[in-house]
């Protein structure tokens, strides 16, 4: 019998139907993905599961926990469940913490809640807790903040708290979003570790489909509030679900690329070393970039990768080493990870990609900046809007836009792709690739993503802790990777192996 | 923390150094004589030198600037013109009427201020909240003065529950408190409205994080999300407030003791300013600049003590 049964779920907020009839069920020792677009309306549906939609929304539908209906229940039972019955983990653990609490006592603290624990006492479990959640041992969880450990070590933390009165429900909100790839498979695994050994449903969240599907038992995915698609992952091939076949299809690496007869050098930077408060950040870098070429940097975080981007960039001097074009002066723009992020919010679209231009008279600005919207996809009426009325992908358009409408001979693009859903980031990449082609520009492609380092680049290096570990033809190093640390990238990038 | 310390510390005495030469040259620049204000007009001209000359007016500048800065610093603030008696045991007169006013003033506000706003918060767009917010902003409106002569009129002369002005002396005891009850209302209020408003933005800012809602899903009930989490929180940003709000009050005592014809600092430092005399003006600006800087670093090490991010990074 079905731990978790969802039928007909509705969400109305104020006039806007946000959910439309979700219908899941699901059993113990099941790892079920959720999967979809932004504002599908999937992390909706796990919070009102656990009871806490946004304010005002309003709830229809059944959602029967191991035959309690939830919907009706009283605040109060629905407290007594959350933490007891239903853990939950948040995408961002940094923010998902309170910075005032060692991570330790975030996880003794539904002890002490819910069965009135003493601290000593509440302590012992949550160590117990932790343990099974992998948090390093070697680490004093009720000595740290949340800002003094690792990304990894606060989501194993705050899967602890989510565990630690060992729930028969466990929901995660795209937990694995702000990790690096290896974290991120070995915090999945830890899902599938906790659905079978304790015999837990698992409702993971999240809009990375390769990802889920190396530990979901089923997918579901979801567009517009609705469910659309079903299928049991393992079968995924032999049912008829072309939606999530799509989805696969796009998040798939495009063919290799063909290695090109290379063009000018542009830019070269030569033994490039930087610190930061006497901690070394870069050692002895080098590099080149050519024209009509894409460069990609690949590393973890941590690595220095977006550190090298600000020094190619201009936006900082190397302490060591050199950067320069060939002679004649070389004109390098940025765009960055958080497109809405990146413009000024009280200007419009059209004020902000002019900024970059010299003076020149209004008529001429306006012409250049339509031309700009034109060739990056957008409609010349966009210059007239402001960055919160547009969307993730068109803002990232706008970026871009803002980016070229100098002409610049080099492109710095620092994460350009991570923050968009999997569906937009192939269009992105494709408009980048034709500017590439058309004006010749060098792209400087940083990304922890290899299957969107296959997909753009032409050659690839790769760093780690600063120091550059390989590179070489993107398809060379990404099929047979000589380094270890490129290894052990590749083999844990899901996104590869499809 | 120890680092912490001896920078903040560091930084206390450079601030004050900084006042000091700022309330020196202000009053340099000050216009009218003392010797000449005390003696009048028709005074004869080698009297006038022989005063100046006494009272140190025709040394060099940086000469009397030491003077002054030496002197404070071995307790000796310089005597009063008016009075004839040493500027530190007018002021030590005064203090203990001001500052009980400035810290019963505060403890009004605070217990009036953050309960109001945490309720105000917890209570967001229902009749409360939009109660305390138009309370509020009446009671900003009000200029304190103008809020004194309210309350005088209502509670001293209308009622006659209190006494309208002065103050009999700490010896009097209940006296003593009775006449300070007024002057604390009319400075607290809009210090306590202030609080309201600052401590609800906090708190609804605080409410809305992640790590609340990450809370809630851990099965604490909304009331327990607020005070273990939310609250503390939002607490740091309005420590800062009040650190600046002690600043305020204690300026605020030289309006507000006019009004109630209290003998405090504040009214000492008026009657000063009125009858050029400087040292007096000096000693006090300084005794109000030195409380002002200490509670900010009060405020600092109490921010320091309870934010982990700020503690360890030193």
């Amino acid at each position: 019998m079905a731990l978790l049964t969802v039928n007909n779920l509705s969400l109305m907020l104020g006039e806007r139907a946000l959910l439309k009839g979700v219908d899941l069920s699901l059993s113990r020792g099941e790892v079920m993905g959720l999967v979809g677009a932004s504002g599908s309306g999937k992390s909706l549906t796990a919070r009102s599961i656990l009871g806490l939609p946004p304010q005002g929304a309003i709830l229809s539908g059944s959602v029967h926990l191991r035959g309690t209906e939830l919907l009706t229940l009283k605040e109060r039972a629905l407290c007594r469940i959350r933490g007891q019955d239903i853990g939950m983990v948040f995408q961002d653990s940094a923010s998902a913490f309170d910075p005032l609490m060692t991570v330790g006592d975030h996880v003794a603290e539904p002890l002490r809640w819910h069965f009135g624990l003493g601290r000593e006492a509440a302590r012992r479990e949550a160590r117990r807790a932790l343990k099974r959640a992998e948090f390093p041992a070697e680490i004093d969880a009720f000595s740290r903040y949340p800002h003094e450990v690792s990304g990894g070590q606060r989501q194993r933390a705050m899967i602890a708290a989510a565990t630690v009165l060992s729930p028969k429900l466990l929901l995660a909100d795209e937990p694995t979003t702000a990790l690096d790839v290896t974290t991120q498979a070995s915090i999945l695994a830890l899902f599938r570790k906790l659905a079978s050994g304790e015999d837990m449903a698992v409702l993971l969240v999240s809009h990375d489909l390769p990802a889920v599907a190396t530990i979901a038992d089923h997918l579901v995915l979801m567009d517009e509030g609705s469910i659309v698609e079903k299928a049991e992952t393992a079968m995924i091939s032999e049912q008829n679900t072309p939606k999530l076949a799509a989805l696969f299809a796009s998040a798939r690496p495009g063919p290799s690329r063909p290695v090109m007869t290379r063009g000018g050098i542009v830019l070269k930077a030569t033994g490039v070393s930087y610190s930061y408060h006497g901690k070394r950040a870069l050692d002895g870098v080098s590099l080149t970039l050519r024209k009509g070429e894409c460069l990609g940097l690949i590393g973890q975080s941590g690595s220095g990768k977006s550190t090298l981007a600000r020094l190619v960039a201009g936006l900082a001097n190397p302490l060591e080493g050199q950067i320069g074009g060939t002679g004649v002066k070389v004109r390098v723009q940025m765009v960055f990870q958080d497109p809405v992020g990146a413009f000024n919010p009280r200007w419009t679209l059209g004020r902000s990609i002019a900024e970059p231009l010299s003076p020149r008279s209004r008529h001429e600005v306006e012409r250049l900046v339509t031309d700009a919207l034109i060739e990056v996809g957008l409609d010349p009426s966009f210059a007239a809007r402001y960055p919160h009325e547009i969307s993730g992908g068109q803002a990232q358009r706008a970026a871009i836009a803002r980016a070229i409408i100098a002409k610049p001979d080099v492109l710095v693009l620092d994460e350009p792709v991570s923050a968009l859903d999997v569906a937009i980031r192939g269009q992105i990449l494709d408009l980048l690739d034709t500017l590439k082609n058309r004006h010749g520009l060098a792209l400087f492609f940083i990304t922890h993503d290899l299957g969107v380092a296959r997909s753009i680049a032409d050659h690839v290096i790769v760093m780690q802790n600063g120091v550059v570990v390989e590179e070489g033809p993107a398809s060379d190093v990404l099929a047979a990777p000589t380094h270890p640390y490129t290894q052990a990238l590749v083999a844990a990038s899901p996104s590869l192996r499809l | 923390m120890g680092q912490v310390l001896v920078r903040r510390v560091s930084g206390l005495l450079a601030t004050l150094a900084v006042a000091s030469v700022l309330v020196f040259a202000l009053i340099e620049v000050l216009p009218g004589d003392p010797a000449e204000l005390m003696l009048g007009t028709d005074a004869r001209a080698d009297t006038l030198q022989a005063l100046r000359h006494e009272m140190g007016l025709d040394r060099p500048l940086l000469i009397q600037y030491a003077g002054w800065v030496s002197g404070m610093l071995r307790g000796d603030f310089g005597t009063s013109h008016t009075y004839h008696v040493p500027v530190l045991s007018l002021i030590g007169e005064r203090l203990p009427v001001s500052l009980p006013l400035a810290i019963a003033s505060l403890v009004l506000a605070v217990a009036l201020g953050l309960p109001g706003g945490v309720l105000a918060a917890a209570r967001h767009q229902t009749w409360l909240d939009r109660y305390l917010r138009l309370k509020t902003q009446i009671v900003l409106a009000l200029p304190n003065f103008w809020l004194g002569m309210l309350l005088v009129f209502i509670f001293a002369i209308y009622w006659h529950w209190l006494p309208a002005g002065g103050f009999p002396g700490w010896g009097s005891g209940l006296a003593a408190m009775r006449s300070l009850i007024l002057p604390v209302v009319a400075l607290a209020l809009p210090q306590a409205a202030i609080l309201v408003r600052v401590m609800r933005q906090a708190l609804l800012e605080t409410l809305e994080d992640t790590s609340v809602m990450a809370a809630r899903a851990r099965g604490l009930s909304p009331r327990a999300a607020l005070l273990h989490h939310a609250l503390p929180n939002a607490l740091i940003p309005v420590l800062s407030v009040m650190g600046l709000q002690f600043s305020f009050l204690l300026a605020g005592t030289i309006i507000i003791e006019n009004v109630f014809y209290l003998p405090g600092l504040g009214r000492l430092m008026f009657q000063a300013v009125t009858q050029r005399d400087l040292p007096v003006v000096a000693g006090a600006s300084m005794v109000l600049v030195a409380s002002v800087v200490a509670v900010s670093f009060l405020v600092d090490l109490a921010t320091h003590a309870l934010d982990p991010r700020l503690r360890r990074r030193a």
